[in-house]
C-alpha cells in the first residue's frame, strides 16, 4: 500500500497489482505484485513468452479486467474499484484497443466500424470524424468496403482508426502484427511509430523481440513479474 | 445517437439472417394469426346478433300453452285472455299465431304451402322488404278481404315470369287476390322465425278456414321497444286472468334467448382466446430460444462493443430493440395471415361463419407481439449484457 498521491502525468500507473485466476482447485497467479508507470507520450512494448502474464497485464491496463489486489490509476483517477458501466465509459473515452485478430464487425463496412466508439460516446458528427480517421490511416478510398473486402493490413489499419476514434489517452495493442505477414507487419509498425511521433501514448504486447525493438521502452515479463525495463527515460532497472 | 446505432444494428442483423429471423418469429406469427381469426369470429358473431336484434321493430314475445304432463294434453291459448294482453299499456299488439297448410294454386300449378295470418304491421315489425304492390291496410282487416301477399319465390313458381299482382290465387277452399310481393329479409340470424311464403290477413284466414277459433300454435305479443321492464309477469297475469293458472303458459322472449346465446358464445370465445394465448406463449419461447443462440454466436461482437465503450445497458437496449423490431414485424405478418384466412374462408366452405376484423384488434395484435417479444427477449438480452468483455473477446 502506497501513501504517495497518484501522479496525473502518468497515463497509467499500477501499484502492487496481483491477478489470480481460480480454475477448479488450483489457483493460477497470472500477475504477481506488478508495479509500473507509463508516462505520457511513451511507446512501450511488453515482451514475454506465452504464459508470462502479458495478456493479463494488457487487459488490466485496458480496464477490461480488475486486479485481485492492488490499485490501478488512469491519469490519476483510480479505476480499480469502478463498476462495469463506469469502466465502459473509461474505455470509450480514454483507451483505444488494437487486437491481433482485428475484431472488426463483419457486417459493417469500414466506416461503420470506425463510427462505433463515436456513437457510444454520443458524438454528433460521427460519420465525418470516422471518415477523417480512415483517411489518416490511408484508407480514404476504402471506407465503404466490408472487412472481407480488405486485406489483412488494411483491416488492421481500420482497427487502428477505430481505436483512435475518441482521441484516447492510451493506445493498447495486443500482438497487432500476429496475423500479418512480415512486410505488412512492418507497415503497421510504421503507422504506430508515426502515431507515437505525433504524441500518442502506446503500449504494445508481443512475444517477438524484433517487434518490441520498435518501441522506445521494453518491459520484459516472466511468470507474472517484471524482470526487465529498458529504455524508459530516467527509469531504473535493466535486464 | 445510440438509438440510431441500435436501429442500424437491428436492421443489419435481421436482414443478414432473414431465414433465422423468420423461423424465430414463426410461432408468434401463427399465434397472432389464430388470435386474429378468433377475434374476427367473435366480433362477427357479435355484429350479427346486434343486427338481428335491431332488425326487429319491436320486441316480439311468443306465448305457448304449457304442455300439461299429467293430463297429456296440449293446452290452447284463450283468445279472451289474449285480448286482455293486447290492452296492456306496453303492448302494441297481441294476436294468435295462425298458420294453415294447404295447396296454393296459380297459373302454372300448385304447391303445398304454409300461409300465416298476419296483422298489417307484421311486415314492418319483421322488416320484411317489399318488392311490389301494397301491404295490408286496416280496411282489409275490417272487411276481411280475401287478399294475400306472396313471396317472390312462390310467385315465380305459381305465375312464372308474368306479374302476379292483381291475379287470383286459390288457397285451400278460397280464392284470394294477390296485392303485394315480398322477399326474404337480409338477416344473418333469423332467430328461429321461419319466413313464410304466403301472407293473409289474420281475420280473413280465421273466417275462411273454419274451426280456427282457437290458436293452433301460440300467440305473439309485440312489446314496445322502449319498454325497459320485464313484461313477462304482466302478460302472464293478463292472459290467464287467474294468478294460479300462470303456469299454464310459457313465454319465449327472444331477448332472453339472445342473452343466453351470447353467454355461451362468450364462454366459447374465452376458451378460444386462451388457446390463442397459449400459442402466443409458445411463439415467445421460440423467440427466446433463437435469441439465445444469436447471443451466443455474437459473443465476440458483444465483447468488442463493450471494449469500445458499450455499457451493459447499451447492450441490453440493443438486443431489446432487435427483438421488438422482430416481433413487431412478426405481429404484422400474423395479422396479414389471419386477415387472409378470414378473407378466404368463404372459398373453403366456411362462408356462413360471420367474421369481421376490426382495426383496433390489429393494433392490439401488433402491440401484443411487441410485448411478447420484450418479455421473452429479456432473458437473452440480459445474458448478453452481463457478459464479461474479456471472456467475450476470447470466445471462440
Amino acid at each position: 500500500m502506497s501513501f504517495l498521491p497518484a501522479d496525473a502525468s502518468a497515463v497509467m500507473e499500477l501499484r502492487d497489482v496481483t491477478k489470480v485466476f481460480v480454475a477448479g482447485d488450483s489457483r493460477i497467479s497470472a500477475l504477481d505484485r506488478v508495479s509500473l508507470r507509463v508516462e505520457r507520450g511513451q511507446f512501450v512494448a511488453i515482451l514475454g513468452r506465452s504464459g508470462s502474464g502479458k495478456s493479463t497485464l494488457l487487459s488490466i491496463l485496458g480496464c477490461l479486467d480488475s486486479p485481485t489486489s492492488g490499485e490501478v490509476f488512469l491519469s490519476g483517477i483510480k479505476v480499480s474499484g469502478m463498476s462495469e458501466s463506469e469502466l465502459a465509459r473509461v474505455r470509450n473515452r480514454r483507451i483505444g484497443f488494437v487486437f491481433q485478430n482485428f475484431q472488426l464487425l463483419p457486417y459493417y463496412d469500414a466506416l461503420a466500424n470506425v463510427e462505433m466508439p463515436l456513437l457510444y460516446a454520443d458524438v454528433v458528427d460521427a460519420p465525418a470524424r470516422a471518415a477523417r480517421l480512415l483517411r489518416k490511416v490511408g484508407l480514404g478510398d476504402r471506407m465503404r468496403h466490408l472487412p472481407s473486402q480488405l486485406s489483412g493490413g488494411q483491416r488492421q489499419r481500420a482497427a487502428i482508426a477505430r481505436a483512435l476514434a475518441n482521441d484516447p489517452q492510451l493506445l493498447l495493442a495486443d500482438e497487432p502484427t500476429g496475423n500479418l505477414d512480415t512486410r505488412t507487419g512492418q507497415e503497421v509498425m510504421g503507422l504506430f511509430r508515426e502515431l507515437h511521433a505525433s504524441g500518442s501514448t502506446i503500449v504494445l504486447v508481443t512475444h517477438d523481440p524484433q517487434i518490441a525493438a520498435a518501441a522506445q521502452r521494453v518491459i520484459t515479463l516472466s511468470d507474472g513479474a517484471v524482470v526487465g525495463d529498458r529504455g524508459a527515460l530516467g527509469a531504473g532497472g535493466s535486464a | 445517437m445510440r438509438l440510431r446505432e441500435c436501429a442500424r444494428i437491428a436492421r443489419k442483423n435481421l436482414s443478414a439472417n432473414k431465414t433465422r429471423s423468420l423461423l424465430s418469429v414463426l410461432g408468434l406469427i401463427i399465434g397472432i394469426a389464430s388470435s386474429t381469426v378468433v377475434a374476427a369470429i367473435s366480433n362477427g358473431l357479435r355484429l350479427a346478433v346486434l343486427e338481428s336484434l335491431s332488425s326487429l321493430g319491436t320486441n316480439v314475445l311468443t306465448i305457448y300453452p304449457n304442455v300439461d304432463p299429467s293430463r297429456n294434453r296440449v293446452g290452447v291459448i284463450d283468445l279472451e285472455g289474449l285480448a286482455r294482453v293486447s290492452r296492456l299499456p306496453f303492448v302494441e299488439a297481441a294476436f294468435p299465431l295462425l298458420t294453415f297448410s294447404a295447396e296454393a294454386r296459380g297459373d302454372l300449378g300448385g304447391v303445398q304451402v304454409n300461409a300465416v295470418g298476419v296483422l298489417p304491421r307484421y311486415l314492418e315489425v319483421y322488416r320484411i322488404p317489399f318488392v311490389g304492390g301494397r301491404s295490408f291496410v286496416d280496411q282489409d282487416v275490417r272487411l276481411r278481404s280475401r287478399v294475400c301477399l306472396l313471396n317472390q319465390d312462390l310467385a315465380r313458381r305459381l305465375y312464372g315470369t308474368s306479374d302476379p299482382l292483381g291475379r287470383l290465387l286459390r288457397f285451400g277452399k278460397s280464392l284470394y287476390t294477390v296485392v303485394g310481393l315480398v322477399r326474404e329479409p337480409n338477416v344473418p340470424l333469423s332467430l328461429g322465425r321461419q319466413v313464410e311464403s304466403l301472407y293473409i290477413p289474420l281475420d280473413t284466414l280465421r273466417r275462411q278456414e273454419e274451426g280456427l277459433n282457437t290458436s293452433n300454435g301460440g300467440a305473439e305479443v309485440w312489446v314496445r321497444k322502449d319498454y325497459a321492464g320485464d313484461p313477462k309477469d304482466d302478460i302472464l297475469s293478463a292472459i290467464s286472468g287467474d294468478p294460479s293458472k300462470k303456469s299454464a303458459y310459457l313465454i319465449v322472449d327472444p331477448k332472453a334467448l339472445i342473452d343466453e346465446a351470447q353467454k355461451t358464445s362468450r364462454k366459447l370465445e374465452l376458451s378460444m382466446l386462451a388457446l390463442a394465448g397459449i400459442s402466443l406463449i409458445v411463439g415467445g419461447v421460440g423467440i427466446m430460444n433463437v435469441m439465445l443462440i444469436s447471443v451466443a454466436e455474437r459473443t465476440r461482437e458483444v465483447g468488442l462493443r463493450k471494449a469500445v465503450g458499450a455499457t451493459p445497458r447499451d447492450i441490453l437496449t440493443q438486443f431489446l430493440i432487435e427483438v421488438m423490431a422482430l416481433s413487431a414485424v412478426g405481429g404484422c405478418g400474423g395479422v396479414v395471415l389471419g386477415g387472409a384466412v378470414v378473407r378466404l374462408a368463404p372459398e373453403f366452405g366456411a362462408g356462413d361463419v360471420p367474421m369481421a376484423v376490426m382495426p383496433s384488434a390489429v393494433c392490439c395484435a401488433v402491440a401484443f407481439s411487441v410485448l411478447v417479444g420484450v418479455v421473452f427477449g429479456l432473458y437473452p438480452a440480459y445474458k448478453a449484457a452481463a457478459l464479461s468483455p474479456l471472456e467475450a473477446l476470447r470466445y471462440d
